[in-house]
């Protein structure tokens, strides 16, 4: 036995003498290691306290602008007096069409910014990836902090599975273009606040018609009005909130698509086009507001749309709806991996909570503040006017309204793909190429199962 | 010279273990820098091809920054290799240290791993290589098997990859030209295979080695049994040898000695016959020579008794002998020997000195063998003509005397002298014998 053990001892010695440089190479490669991020981290610090923000430069809404970075600008040098040291940094002339790209590489390399905005569709992909900070606890940490302040149809929009991921900097509602003077031309009045789809198949199908007498029809109700606009307005959600289940057989969607094609019908096959309606040959076009605030004043109304007179209104109320419109806003998110939670949220609240930021884009900007308390400012009446020179303006409680109802459009991930599908078999049915409700119960089936994938 | 060569074959075997090991760590340190330098690389080539938000779209969980990537899974390579050489350097440091060197293995294998998003779970056969040399008895084998099986589990990304939120290679590949995804794929796919290879051969070494070991034990066990027989059978014989020599040399005593006398007796007794009527004064003559001769033969034959007599007896004084072989028993046996004697000067016949002798030694050895017992008391006292001795013990006594516990033997004895014996259990085992002295007579 004894034998045994000093032999044993003897295999570990001989085993020691081999095994020892493997850990005293290891031990020297492990402090290098610990020395260089030492080293870095030390270098970072020195580099003060720094707050990146990523924004899109030029237009989000596709119309041209001025001087994009004004809004932001102005709230960051505000933020910066209120938080001494610290500093604000964003990288301009990042163009809408290359900011998705931007953003996942910054992600990639992991150096995204602490504050960002959030390019249209993205909210999910991100929130998933882990990318952005569930504000859950910051919102509810804040005594300040009140979601009630938003409009509900943009607030939502930051909210996936019931986490609030971003908040809304700013939103475009759908409205309705109506062309005055072809309106006049024929003696009709501009529809009122509460009109309906019966009123608005009754203009269209009155305007319709071949005015130059050369045998054509050259005079249309509505351009690009489709069966989304009318199943917004008819008071239905195609979707769960959850993003698994749709409602496309509902009787409400199926009374959204016979009107459209109703609708469609008017014009007994003919497609109109962009063109017509630039002529003024179309009495009425969904609008999105951001256009309207464009096209609307000097210099762009020269521009565009000049030979005739124009205006916005509500989208007509289906007979179960209110005749809400769609939603469009601009969310800003916080980066999870960002150091400085606190000032980060500080920062955001100045960009979309801040009533003086929001303000600020009414004048500046082309979409609407989110916060109810901007838009319901006295400043709107005043920029609406401005811009609209003798003019009887637009209702500033048609645009109120518009904003208070508004739906924002769903944000899950397979949204696009599921709507894609609907698109292609409900133009078919619109066209009369298939059976309108044994077709919807069928897409649902469809859909759902697309979901479910 | 078998024992030398397994010395020097286990020598060799420790030498390819110790080598495998080595060619382990540095095989699985090329994949663990192929596996995060290939991820970290393709990271920079998506952004410089600006195809990152087509990456994003591939997978369901942000990677690592780049860096971060490569220096967590060399880092914790790096400390996982430490702490498998530091677990063989401290093999013999106690249950605790092999415990959390254990731990830490198992915890850096799963962290390297995840940093490398389980694309290579070749690391775990590291660890169980450590786990199943580092093992001994077959609870721990239990729990060796439901370590390597958990492991496996946590680390293969089939299994838990999906709830981990662990990103494919392949979607990493996706950064390279096709060519360099299908080299890099099959370079990681032959280093695992080499990973896999070696350890099946440094498992087959070290189970090797093992049963070897048990081999060469067991075949040092067989020679020590051999050993131990050829020994018993000496000792029979030399007992035989012992007996035979003892008894040529009592025959050889008793031919000379009282051979001779009785010769001479039976000789003068006859001419005595013949003379007595002759001449009664030659005859008495001569029966004084014949009773010469009868003394001196007595003297020859006490001389041979004396021969057989006890050594210690013979060379020592009673009392002397007698704590003489109570000391031996009492330190091979850690046995506390108590003896009392009050009687002084403790001189008898020497026929009454053996026997008292032999009782107190059979008594000690029967209460130290049978009883048992690890305090023994002796005590020796007369009365009148009447030697008594009294052996007591603390052993478990018995309830039913059997054979062979040399009491008949001591019983027979004391009867030769007239002598009694009595025994009994009471809180041990005792033993009195009366011997009745022949006090005041001469003795030599």
């Amino acid at each position: 036995m004894k034998e045994q053990d000093s032999e044993g001892n003897g295999f570990m010695r001989y085993g020691e003498k081999r095994m020892i440089w493997i850990p005293a190479v290891i031990g020297i490669l492990l402090l290098s290691i610990a020395g260089g991020c030492i080293c870095y981290s030390l270098w970072e610090k020195r580099q003060g306290t720094v707050l990146r923000f990523g924004m899109i430069a030029g237009s989000y809404w596709d119309v041209p602008t001025g001087n994009c970075y004004e809004v932001v600008d102005t709230a960051i040098r505000r933020f910066e007096e209120k938080h001494p040291g610290v500093r604000v940094e964003y990288v301009s002339g990042i163009l809408k069409e290359d900011y998705s790209e931007w953003l996942a590489e910054q992600i990639l390399l992991g150096e995204e910014p602490d504050v960002f905005m959030i390019p249209a569709g993205e909210l999910d992909m991100l929130a998933s990836l882990g990318v952005l900070k569930n504000l859950e606890s910051l919102i509810e940490k804040d005594k300040e902090f009140e979601s009630g302040n938003y409009y509900p149809g943009a607030y939502r929009y930051g909210n996936i599975r019931d986490i609030q991921y971003a908040l809304p900097y700013e939103s475009v509602p759908t409205l309705m273009f109506v062309n005055k003077t072809l309106l006049d031309r024929e003696g009709i009045d501009m529809p009122g606040k509460d009109w309906t789809w019966e009123e608005f198949l009754a203009v269209s199908r009155q305007i319709t018609r071949d005015a130059d007498g050369d045998g054509l029809v050259d005079q249309f109700g509505c351009f690009d009005y489709g069966w989304k606009e009318a199943v917004n307005s008819n008071g239905i959600e195609l979707f769960e909130k959850n993003g698994i289940t749709s409602h496309f057989a509902d009787s409400r969607v199926e009374a959204a698509i016979r009107f459209v094609r109703d609708l469609n019908e008017i014009n007994e096959g003919y497609a109109v086009s962009a063109r017509e309606f630039d002529q003024g040959k179309v009495a009425f076009r969904p609008f999105a507001f951001s256009e309207y605030r464009t096209y609307k004043p000097y210099p762009w109304r020269i521009k565009k749309y000049s030979d005739f007179e124009w205006d916005c209104i509500k989208l007509p109320a289906g007979p179960e709806g209110t005749g809400r419109s769609g939603l469009d806003t601009l969310l800003m998110g916080i980066g999870s991996r960002t150091g400085q939670e606190a000032l980060a949220w500080e920062f955001i609240k100045e960009l979309c909570y801040e009533e003086e930021t929001q303000l600020h884009l009414l004048e500046a900007s082309q979409g609407m503040p989110a916060l109810r308390g901007a838009v319901e400012s006295p400043l709107l009446q005043q920029v609406l006017g401005n811009d609209i020179p003798g003019n009887n303006n637009m209702n500033v409680e048609v645009i109120r309204q518009v904003m208070e109802e508004a739906v924002e459009a769903p944000n899950f991930r397979r949204y696009p793909a599921a709507m894609n599908l609907a698109d292609g078999e409900i133009s078919r049915m619109v066209n009369g190429g298939r059976s309108i409700d044994s077709g919807l119960l069928k897409l649902q089936r469809e859909i759902n199962g697309l979901l479910r994938q | 010279m078998e024992a030398m060569g397994g010395s020097s074959r286990g020598m060799s075997r420790e030498k390819i273990i110790t080598n495998l090991q080595q060619a382990v760590y540095i095989l699985n340190f090329a994949v663990v820098c192929l596996v995060a330098g290939s991820m970290t690389f393709s990271i920079w080539r998506i952004v410089d091809a600006m195809e990152a938000e087509a990456f994003l779209n591939l997978i369901r969980v942000r990677p690592w920054k780049p860096r971060t990537i490569w220096i967590a899974s060399i880092t914790g390579y790096l400390c996982l290799v430490l702490l498998s050489c530091l677990g063989q350097l401290w093999e013999h440091k106690g249950k605790h240290v092999r415990f959390f060197i254990t731990a830490g293995e198992m915890f850096l294998c799963i962290g390297t791993t995840v940093a490398l998003n389980m694309n290579y779970n070749g690391l775990v056969l590291l660890v169980v290589a450590d786990l199943v040399r580092g093992q001994r008895g077959s609870r721990q084998k239990l729990i060796l098997g439901i370590a390597i099986v958990g492991l496996y589990t946590i680390v293969n990304y089939n299994l838990t990859g999906n709830y981990f939120n662990m990103i494919p290679w392949e979607a990493f590949l996706t950064g390279y030209h096709t060519s360099t995804q299908a080299f890099l794929k099959g370079t990681l796919s032959v280093l695992a295979s080499m990973n896999l290879v070696l350890f099946i051969l440094y498992m087959v070494m070290l189970i090797q080695g093992e049963y070897q070991e048990r081999e060469r034990i067991q075949n040092l066990n067989e020679q020590l049994e051999e050993a131990n027989r050829k020994l018993k059978e000496y000792a029979v014989e030399a007992e035989k040898n012992a007996e035979m020599r003892e008894r040529n040399r009592l025959a050889r005593e008793i031919h000379d000695t009282l051979g001779h006398a009785l010769t001479g007796i039976v000789a003068g007794v006859d001419a005595c016959l013949t003379m007595i009527d002759l001449s009664p004064e030659a005859t008495k003559q001569q029966l004084e020579k014949i009773g010469q001769v009868a003394r001196e033969g007595m003297t020859d034959v006490r001389r041979s008794v004396k021969k057989l007599r006890p050594d210690a007896l013979e060379k020592l004084e009673l009392e002397e002998a007698i704590v003489k072989m109570l000391r031996d028993a009492g330190a091979a046996s850690r046995a506390e020997i108590q003896f009392q004697n009050q009687v002084k000067p403790l001189r008898f016949h020497e026929d009454e000195e053996e026997v008292i002798y032999r009782v107190v030694q059979e008594a000690t050895t029967n209460a130290i063998r049978h009883g048992h017992a690890d305090k023994i008391t002796i005590s020796i006292s007369k009365t009148d003509q009447w030697l008594t001795i009294r052996i007591e013990d603390n052993g478990i006594g018995c309830e039913k005397v059997e054979e062979g516990f040399g009491l008949k033997h001591m019983e027979e004895r004391l009867s030769l002298l007239e002598g009694t014996l009595g025994y009994g259990s009471r809180e041990g085992f005792y033993i009195i014998a009366r011997i009745p002295i022949r006090w005041g007579e001469e003795h030599e």
